[in-house]
């Protein structure tokens, strides 16, 4: 019992169980959501590092999910650069460009940060919209990812191609989290002077963790690119940075384990709700803002209670 | 004996109102420097100059002979300028020990990317750290609470752990200010032993500021007594309780 | 020159209603240092709820008028009583953005559910011909904007400057603590600022609408729009909000007309960003002040 309720072990047999239901269900349509739910958990956690462990927010994620999504496709089609390497090489773009924003923008504090990452994501989105392929009704075409002549072109395929991708990204965030650099980040919630004399430069310290949070959402996109085939700017507005911000407040922001509940609970949401038809937004929106009024722990923290007792979160959490 | 710390003519101003006039001050190599004196006479303010927090209007301050005026707060660390507060700047959210844990790893150069791909397991940086810090911890005797969380740690033991903390970065200097405020007797007697083996056995200077005269009188070298932004006297703890000015101005009504 | 005024003039009406809604950001970010991202949903309740009075049951404008923003006045009294109240305390300025965010969509899903998706409109309050000025043509109801935006802020000025109210209410963005020990009940006036705020963004959708309709989705952009003109006034300055406005409305017409209709939107992001880099206190407050008020 105590090595299931190991991090590592845990997410292993969560992500297993995930491409289990989903290749048995052999359901199409419940194979493209889950497939969804991992892009999207992919996503928060990468808010999650950037929020829940260093405490920047960004409502700017959708620029970098919309550069590497575009990138990518664009690095294949017109360089013929093989997909693997243009989704690396895309994300490796859009942490640069995470890096010329950051530089003046992490000055900033708390809603200044927050306003100066929006506008960000939205100019990448207009100006998807304005000069990528195909404008505003975007473009398809988009190749499959391949390595060699081998294409990976089944559901089932990319539902466990992504949920395993996840999980590496996912046991890495671990490390970084029980790590003392984790400790150090956390340490920027308490207290940003004691950390200046400890010597600590905060500047690159927050540089650091954004362009990771950037490349981690930026690889993301580049995935959804070649799954979907097809890309139109609107995914890419700022609602996404919303949605994923919703999933990782939603899911418990102090715990890694919020970004994949969050974001199966809000990618599946809006499918259950879809028989309301034009309630839908509606009941959407009443669940997210009694779950913010009355669940402010998030959904990891029944998981907690019922791990570590009701005295959670001192020494076990994460 | 070599100084270690010179400040010459430092003068602050706030808007109108002069927190620091032409203020000189030298600590000595190896001994525990007092800065005493009435409430607002400028005795923070003086320590956020010296290590970095705020500028000065005017003057100039030398750390080992070297002026650092335009160093920032982290390069004055590195430097070897350690510091606590008078409103606690704890990591209440980390364990005792991650608190220590993490002032030693401002000094390593473990990046992001390896804390990132290697887990704990296979980092063996992290248990030598783990390790650096219990030791730490027992100078100041909080080696059992290694595992609580700093914030449910009693205020005395938190003011214990900050300068611990600022231990960990094997300081030359350390500023503390008014650490036994919000202490009982005995804990400030504690406080007192702690702050003479810290300048005894790791060979750190202490700049320290306090309002609990018996334990300044009790640990320190010289004693320093500002007011209204001037230096009104210096010397050691004998001298300063007989020297009438400071009597007049300061002790008359506390001792 | 014609060109130009005509952009101006454009410019001049857009920017009157960005200020509109800016204004409503800045007093609630005074009181509370909340960003109510539901500000642009008020403006679109404006414009609806305006065409069920005006339009579907035929009452008199003025009743119109008057029903429409007592109905915002509700909505926006629940929004905070019920959603900002008791997140409040906790002091999280994340947990509070994201709390206007999620109950901006359940607005819109409400407004969605009663109108549907169709976009709506009505006659302005001056019909008749467009007026010539140096052969730009002037919109009789971009008149009424100005007069109403004129209106407002003399308003502003008053209930700010002349009541005990308002006092209260600058009291309480300049110093909370104080204002408490003054007696001032914080709660009342948060609770405040979040109606005056909703009924100025539905004043705005009322005015914009007979020019531009509307429609239950157009509420995003409007926020994002008012939160420009909000920081290139200054956050927190209900003048500065006003200039901002301005500022926006014009140089997006301006960037629309002579460079390139795509780049209208950009450039207003473009002009946050550079504001925020270089200046984030805003055009018109200086950088001490707004620490001073811990903004």
């Amino acid at each position: 019992m105590k090595n299931f309720l190991n991090p590592y072990l845990g997410s292993f047999f969560l992500c297993s169980a995930l491409i289990l239901i989903g290749i048995l269900s052999g359901d199409p349509y419940l194979m493209t959501v889950l497939t969804f739910a991992g892009l999207n958990a992919l996503s928060a956690l990468s808010l999650s590092l950037l929020m829940g462990l260093a405490g920047q927010i960004s409502l700017g994620h959708n620029g970098f999910y919309g550069l590497g999504a575009y990138l990518s496709a664009i690095f294949f089609l017109h360089l013929k650069i093989p997909v693997i390497l243009s989704i690396l090489l895309s994300a490796g773009i859009a942490s640069l460009f995470s890096i010329f924003l950051a530089i003046p923008a992490l000055r900033l504090k708390g809603h200044y940060l927050a306003v100066a990452t929006l506008a960000f994501g939205e100019i990448v989105y207009l100006l998807l919209n304005e000069w990528g392929p195909g404008g505003p009704s975007g473009f398809g075409n988009i190749p499959r990812i391949s390595l060699g002549s081998f294409v990976l072109s089944s559901s089932q395929a990319y539902l466990i191609l992504i949920w395993s991708l996840f999980f590496i990204f996912f046991v890495f965030s671990l490390n970084l989290s029980k790590s003392t650099y984790g400790k150090t980040l956390k340490a920027l919630h308490n207290s940003e002077i004691a950390l200046k004399t400890l010597g600590i430069n905060l500047f690159t310290l927050k540089l650091k963790i954004f362009a990771l949070s950037a490349f981690i959402t930026a690889l993301s996109g580049a995935l959804y690119a070649h799954y979907v085939t097809f890309l139109s700017p609107a995914t890419f507005s700022v609602f996404y940075s919303i949605l994923i911000l919703m999933m990782v407040m939603i899911g418990g922001l102090h715990n890694l384990w919020g970004a994949i509940l969050g974001a199966l609970f809000i990618t599946f949401l809006p499918e259950i709700l879809r028989v309301f038809k034009e309630y839908d937004i509606l009941i959407y929106g009443t669940i997210l803002t009694l779950g913010l009024l009355f669940f402010r722990k998030g959904l990891v923290y029944p998981f907690e209670r019922l791990i570590y007792g009701s005295y959670s979160g001192s020494k076990k959490s994460q | 004996m070599e100084v270690i710390l010179e400040v010459k003519n430092l003068s602050k101003k706030f808007g109108g109102f002069e927190a620091l006039k032409g203020v000189n001050l030298s600590v000595k190599k190896g001994t525990i420097h007092a800065l005493i004196g009435p409430n607002g006479a400028g005795k923070t303010t003086l320590l956020n100059i010296i290590n970095g927090l705020e500028s000065p209007t005017e003057g100039e301050i030398f750390f080992e002979g070297k002026k650092i005026n335009h160093l920032s707060v982290e390069k004055r660390a590195q430097l070897g300028l350690g510091r606590t507060f008078q409103l606690l700047e704890i990591f209440g959210d980390l364990t005792v020990l991650e608190n220590i844990k993490v002032a030693l790893f401002a000094k390593s150069s473990w990046g992001l990317l390896k804390s990132f791909f290697l887990g704990k397991s296979f980092n063996p940086f992290e248990r030598e750290l783990e390790k650096e810090a219990f030791s730490l911890l027992q100078i100041v005797g909080l080696s059992h609470k290694a595992l609580e969380l700093a914030k449910n740690l009693p205020a005395g033991e938190q003011k214990l752990l900050e300068i611990c903390r600022a231990l960990a970065l094997k300081p030359k200097l350390l500023l503390l200010d008014e650490p036994a405020a919000g202490l009982n007797t005995r804990e400030t007697k504690e406080l007192g032993l702690i702050l003479t083996q810290i300048k005894k056995n790791l060979d750190v200077t202490i700049l320290i500021v306090e309002h609990d005269m018996e334990l300044v009188m009790r640990i320190s070298d010289v004693i320093t007594v500002l007011n209204f932004g001037e230096v009104l006297s210096e010397g050691t703890p004998l001298q300063i309780q007989k020297d009438s000015k400071v009597i007049k101005a300061y002790l008359g009504e506390e001792l | 020159m014609e060109i130009f005024l005509q952009f101006f003039l454009s410019g001049v009406t857009v920017g009157a209603i960005y200020a509109l809604i800016a204004l409503g950001f800045n007093i609630v970010y005074n009181t509370t240092s909340i960003l109510n991202l539901a500000q642009g949903e008020f403006v679109v309740l404006g414009g609806l709820f305006m065409w069920l009075f005006f339009q579907k049951m035929e009452l008199p404008y003025y009743i119109s008028f008057f029903l429409t923003l007592l109905t915002a006045g509700i909505f926006a009294f629940l929004m905070e009583r019920l959603t900002i109240k008791p997140l409040l305390k906790t002091g999280d300025p994340l947990l509070l953005i994201l709390i206007t965010i999620a109950f901006s969509i359940l607005l819109k899903g409400l407004l969605m559910f009663i109108f549907g998706k169709d976009p709506y409109g009505y006659p302005p309050l001056l019909e008749g011909m467009p007026i010539l000025l140096g052969g730009a043509v002037i919109q009789k109801q971009v008149l009424v904007i100005l007069a109403f935006i004129l209106l407002t802020m003399i308003f502003l000025y008053f209930f700010f400057n002349k009541t005990i109210l308002g006092k209260a209410m600058k009291a309480c963005a300049f110093d909370q603590v104080a204002a408490q020990l003054m007696g001032i009940n914080i709660s009342r006036m948060v609770m405040l600022s979040f109606v005056l705020s909703g009924i100025f963004a539905a004043l705005a959708g009322i005015l914009i609408t007979p020019i531009t309709f509307m429609e239950y989705d157009r509420g995003a952009i409007l926020t994002i729009k008012a939160f420009t003109a909000s920081i290139l006034g200054g956050l927190g300055s209900i003048w500065g909000a006003i200039a901002g406005g301005f500022i926006l409305g014009i140089a997006e017409n301006l960037v629309a007309g002579y460079i390139h209709s795509g780049l209208k939107d950009a450039i207003s992001l473009v002009l946050l960003l550079i504001m925020l880099l270089l200046k984030p206190a805003g055009l018109f407050q200086k950088e001490e002040e707004v620490r001073l008020k811990k903004l």
